[in-house]
């Protein structure tokens, strides 16, 4: 079920009415029937793989929690007896017991992942460097709705109460709710147990603010995507899938839609998410803060998809940073190859590990491992140039002007834009192609000769989409200014909030992208 | 409670800004292509109707209830539209009953050739004017193609919004109330494009009419016993689309089983007097007024000798009704003559005058 | 607690191979991804004067590579939804149908035997000689036999053994 189908809406339009109609202390038990129901009407199928997903983390996490417990209490009991070293002897065996718990919760839930999703990537991979005789053929699989959520969320549930910092769930029917809520399957956030626990379980009781700002918020939301993002997607698809017609210059335009597609159809989407869980008095951890306002791609990537990078970080580069051999590498390396080298092996060896699970965690594809890494090199590059803009901004003290920051916004975006282009074309070597078409040909007349038109979007749709661009840029202006602009304006004026949604409701019914004559796209990060 | 007011007072304009906003996005179906004001104009009929009759363009642009009614007192509705087939004309058949209960039905049997949904287009000039009911509701589930939702029936909004950059001053003008266009579901035309013959038919492999097509006759007959309506099968004068003998043996067949009457008019063309050089307008698919009025002189006569009809010329109830409907009928006769002889065409009807 | 780890393994495996048909909303949709039509297996389609015929393919080019027809018959569709168009090139008839104001094949169909099917069958050939080049036909009746595949139904019908009409139509 996609966020946009009349089946979405009657769905949430149906749990709404039915959740508040339960009592507060059970109003859970309504979501986790809400979200099982949600995959059943999909794939019954389904159900089978997220039990196995639920099954795994509650029985390794009770045992490991159990382990926690128990350490705690003999340590304390010992207090005394116990010399500093017995108590790291101590400590060293219970982690080996729990990890063999922890190992059967990853192995479970990342095994599932990785093979329904990768073993057709791996045949492929393997067979294109195999001749046609000894080719592999591809299998059929199924692949759960929002696997690459769930299993995420769970893996970090797993992983937190090994390293004690949550206790875990003794109800299994609250961790299965956690595991599948169901607004988050279609495009995430990935949620960590102690943050949307919380409110999960125990939501704010039903108060007009709430419901009012939750509402709004998923208005919000539509608007961006089904009047900007699935207009501009007819346009992205007919670019990109022509290839050899649309070089040089399209290529730039092709760049330039896709990024203005992908934050509205996916900031849209978390809004859509969030919005309903508010409008139910859960919070849901936010997923954008202006990214397209970020000054580098440090902070870009600290301002898009949040909780996905906060996942790899606290999961992949932490501990690949901590675990020994790492750290024997780099005492090795700082002793031979010398500080500079040595202070670096580190940092790049996890950044890359990050950077090429991220792109593989995007899609099956080669496109999206080189997305992965090009990510990777560029922030390797910014980091050492660090020092040289550093003198450099000291010389230049109008740094710090708004033209300025208004320049590295572009670059940014530009940049960003133009690695993302690897999620657009085919292959890798199309893309570096495509994108190498960008700077030699200049075919300006595209702007102007109307093959614009051609695009499959008419000269109506492009004044929707720059009154809509034009309105989602002004609503960013002011929240950089004063936060939340949906509880702006409803602190100082409850009617103007209220018209302002039904205005923007009613704009999203006559002018979004949807139903006869446009195909209604699905999320772009609906596979994950 | 304040709060609660102002919410409410919000919800409720929304949906009235929506209404509204719905109502000028439909197409409004007045100039040029009118076939689909066709089903809703019914729903404006003050006197009830003797003979209903229910089917596809072969019925409403070939038969003229004025002439019915002129020549022989008859009076009578074309419940027609584009392209409608068999599972339609029995929901409207059934729309039609909560309002009237006609002594004769009449069908024209070549949608029986369509056994599944056909187009989105034809469905909705059918199903969008019809009046909401169990009859609707199950019509439109019945005719769905695959890509059509129920919900975008019960929100025209839905299926039509994007139609914002196309309004002309017809989705205005006509935002509150329509004109007539139909003459009692008749569609005049009163241009001529002689027939030039047809391909030849394209040999099938199956020539039995569709099981779903046939169930919905059958109903149709069923429910028509059940009411005390006399139904009636015909095949219009029309040879074109091809009307296979293999499908008229079927039709005498059923029409025997079930004690009904079947008449198929094409092998009729010349005892009708029809001439098919001057009395059609598009080149022998549909008659024109002047056929028209030949035709219904003929089966008006039939149905006169093969039914029992009340003559209702006399009845005052009736008469002042049916002198409008003639006056207007032959107005608008006039007009599309007097604009054949200024033009050489038809300007304010037909192709020529649809917008955009 | 080695065991514990292969059973967890081989229940991966177990449930990983419990797949069926793939699901179309999981697939990779950045825009470039598979179309439609990709996934569709093509019907029937019948070689004429360099063109390949295929039904539901667009006419305009067909009908650019075939040349003038020797007879050609248009009708209105009611409601102005397009035009219905017949052209004929003698033993070859090809019906089309209009979608927004595209015109796609509807049918072919080949009126004698100086043209035959790409897999060679031509008018007058037995019956026999069909399913030979054909396989069994999906549905066979005492004046036909009929090959469904992809949007095609291929018709052979057959009077005395012999058949007597080639016709491939729109698999509903």
């Amino acid at each position: 079920m996609l966020f946009t189908s009349y089946e979405f809406i009657a769905f949430i339009a149906a749990v709404f009415l039915l959740y508040y109609a339960f009592p507060l202390k059970y109003r859970w038990t309504l979501l986790l029937v809400a979200s099982l129901g949600f995959y059943a009407i999909a794939d019954p199928r389904y159900l089978i793989f997220v039990g196995v997903t639920v099954v795994s983390a509650y029985f390794t996490c009770i045992k490991m929690d159990a382990m926690n417990l128990e350490q705690t209490s003999y340590l304390k009991e010992h207090k005394e007896e116990m010399s500093t070293a017995d108590k790291k002897k101590y400590k060293e065996t219970m982690k080996k017991k729990k990890r063999v718990f922890l190992l059967i919760g990853l192995l479970v839930n990342l095994g599932i992942l990785s093979v329904t999703k990768y073993t057709n990537f791996v045949i492929e991979s393997i067979n294109s460097v195999l001749s046609d005789a000894s080719r592999l053929s591809t299998v059929e699989l199924i692949i759960p709705m929002g696997i690459s959520f769930y299993t995420f969320q769970t893996v970090s549930y797993v992983i937190d109460v090994y390293r004690g910092t949550e206790r875990a769930e003794k109800n299994i029917f609250k961790l299965s709710l956690f595991v599948t809520f169901f607004p988050q399957m279609v495009q995430g956030p990935i949620s960590r147990f102690g943050q949307l626990s919380k409110t999960l379980y125990n939501p704010e009781p039903l108060n007009s603010k709430m419901i009012s700002m939750g509402i709004g918020r998923i208005a919000w939301g539509y608007f961006k995507k089904v009047v900007i993002a699935d207009r501009l997607i007819t346009a992205v698809t007919e670019l990109v899938s022509k290839p050899e017609s649309y070089t040089g210059t399209y290529v730039f335009i092709a760049m330039l839609f896709y990024a203005f597609e992908l934050y509205c159809d996916f900031t849209g989407g978390i809004d859509i998410t969030i919005g309903i869980a508010n409008t139910m008095g859960i919070k849901v951890a936010e997923n954008f803060n202006l990214p397209y306002f970020s000054k580098n791609i440090k902070e870009y990537w600290n301002r898009w998809h949040i909780t996905m990078g906060t996942w790899f970080t606290d999961y992949i580069f932490y501990p690949i940073s901590v675990c020994s051999p790492m750290l024997k590498l780099s005492k090795w390396s700082r002793a031979h190859l010398g500080s500079f080298i040595g202070k670096r092996v580190t940092v790049y060896l996890s950044s890359l590990a990050v950077w090429f699970t991220t792109g593989l965690w995007h899609g099956a594809a080669w496109n999206f491992i080189v997305w992965g890494l090009m990510n990777f090199v560029v922030i390797m590059i910014s980091q050492e140039l660090e020092p040289l803009y550093t003198k450099f901004h000291k010389k230049c003290p109008w740094y710090k002007k708004a033209p300025y920051t208004v320049f590295q916004i572009i670059r940014t975006i530009l940049l960003m834009s133009a690695i993302r282009m690897f999620d657009c074309y085919r292959n890798v070597p199309l893309t570096f192609k495509m994108i190498g078409t960008m700077f030699t040909e200049f075919n300006l007349g595209a702007f102007t000769d109307g093959s614009l038109l051609g695009l499959g979007i008419s000269g109506a749709d492009y004044i929707i989409l720059l009154a809509g661009l034009f309105v989602v840029l002004g609503v960013s202006l002011i929240k950089v200014r004063v936060g939340s602009v949906r509880a702006f304006i409803y602190e100082r004026s409850e009617m103007l909030y209220y018209t302002a949604v039904a205005v923007l409701t009613i704009v999203t019914f006559v002018f979004g992208a949807y139903g006869v004559g446009y195909d209604s796209s699905q999320f772009i990060y609906n596979q994950f | 409670m304040k709060r609660f007011l102002k919410i409410l007072l919000v919800v409720v304009l929304t949906f009235a800004a929506l209404n509204l906003l719905q109502r000028l996005l439909v197409p409004k179906y007045q100039t040029g292509i009118i076939e689909g004001s066709m089903i809703e104009e019914y729903y404006n009929e003050a006197e009830n109707h003797d003979v209903v009759m229910i089917g596809d363009c072969e019925l409403y642009e070939n038969i003229s209830p004025v002439t019915l009614y002129e020549e022989y007192g008859i009076t009578s509705y074309i419940r027609g539209s584009a392209q409608q087939l068999v599972w339609q004309s029995y929901y409207l058949l059934e729309d039609t009953l909560r309002y009237e209960t006609p002594k004769v039905v009449v069908f024209n049997v070549l949608s029986l050739k369509y056994d599944k949904p056909q187009s989105e287009a034809y469905n909705r000039m059918t199903l969008d004017g019809m009046e909401w009911s169990s009859a609707k509701v199950d019509a439109i589930k019945a005719s769905m193609t695959e890509d059509e939702k129920f919900v975008e029936y019960l929100f025209p909004i839905l299926r039509y919004h994007s139609r914002w950059s196309e309004l002309t001053s017809d989705d205005f003008k006509y935002l509150f109330e329509k004109d007539l266009v139909t003459h009692n579901g008749y569609y005049m035309r009163a241009d001529a494009k002689p027939c030039m013959g047809f391909p030849d038919p394209m040999p099938l492999a199956d020539y039995t009419l569709g099981e779903n097509a046939m169930k919905y006759l059958e109903k149709m007959t069923k429910l028509c016993k059940e009411k005390g309506i006399e139904l009636i099968l015909i095949k219009a004068p029309i040879e074109y689309p091809h009307w296979y003998d293999e499908w008229d043996v079927q039709m005498e067949e059923y029409a025997k089983e079930n004690g009904l009457k079947y008449i198929n008019f094409i092998p009729l063309q010349e005892e009708i007097g029809l001439d098919m050089t001057k009395d059609t307008y598009d080149a022998g698919l549909h008659l024109n007024v002047w056929g028209a009025e030949k035709f219904s002189i003929y089966f008006g006569k039939w149905l006169k000798e093969n039914t029992e009809l009340p003559d209702r010329r006399r009845d005052e109830k009736y008469s002042s009704v049916w002198e409008e409907k003639t006056k207007r009928y032959e107005k608008e006769k006039k007009q599309q003559t007097d604009e054949l002889e200024k033009y050489g065409k038809l300007v304010s009807f037909g192709a020529n005058a649809v917008k955009g | 607690m080695k065991r514990i780890l292969i059973l967890t393994l081989l229940l991966c495996l177990v449930l990983v191979s419990c797949g069926g048909e793939e699901k179309n909303d999981e697939k990779v949709n950045t825009p470039d991804t598979e179309t439609k039509e990709n996934t569709v297996t093509p019907g029937y389609t019948f070689d004429f004067k360099g063109a390949s015929v295929a039904l539901d393919a667009k006419m305009e080019s067909i009908a650019n590579t075939l040349g003038e027809p020797s007879s050609y018959f248009e009708s209105e569709s009611c409601a102005y939804q397009g035009l219905d168009k017949v052209y004929s090139w003698g033993s070859v008839i090809i019906r089309t149908y209009p979608k927004d104001s595209v015109d796609y094949v509807l049918s072919i169909e080949l009126k004698d035997d100086s043209v035959s099917t790409p897999e060679g069958v031509s008018i007058g050939d037995t019956a026999e000689s069909v399913e030979a080049v054909y396989g069994a036909p999906t549905e066979k009746t005492s004046s036909a036999l009929i090959y469904r595949k992809g949007n095609t139904v291929l018709t052979f019908l057959v009077s005395e053994g012999e058949i007597n009409a080639i016709t491939y139509t729109r698999n509903a």
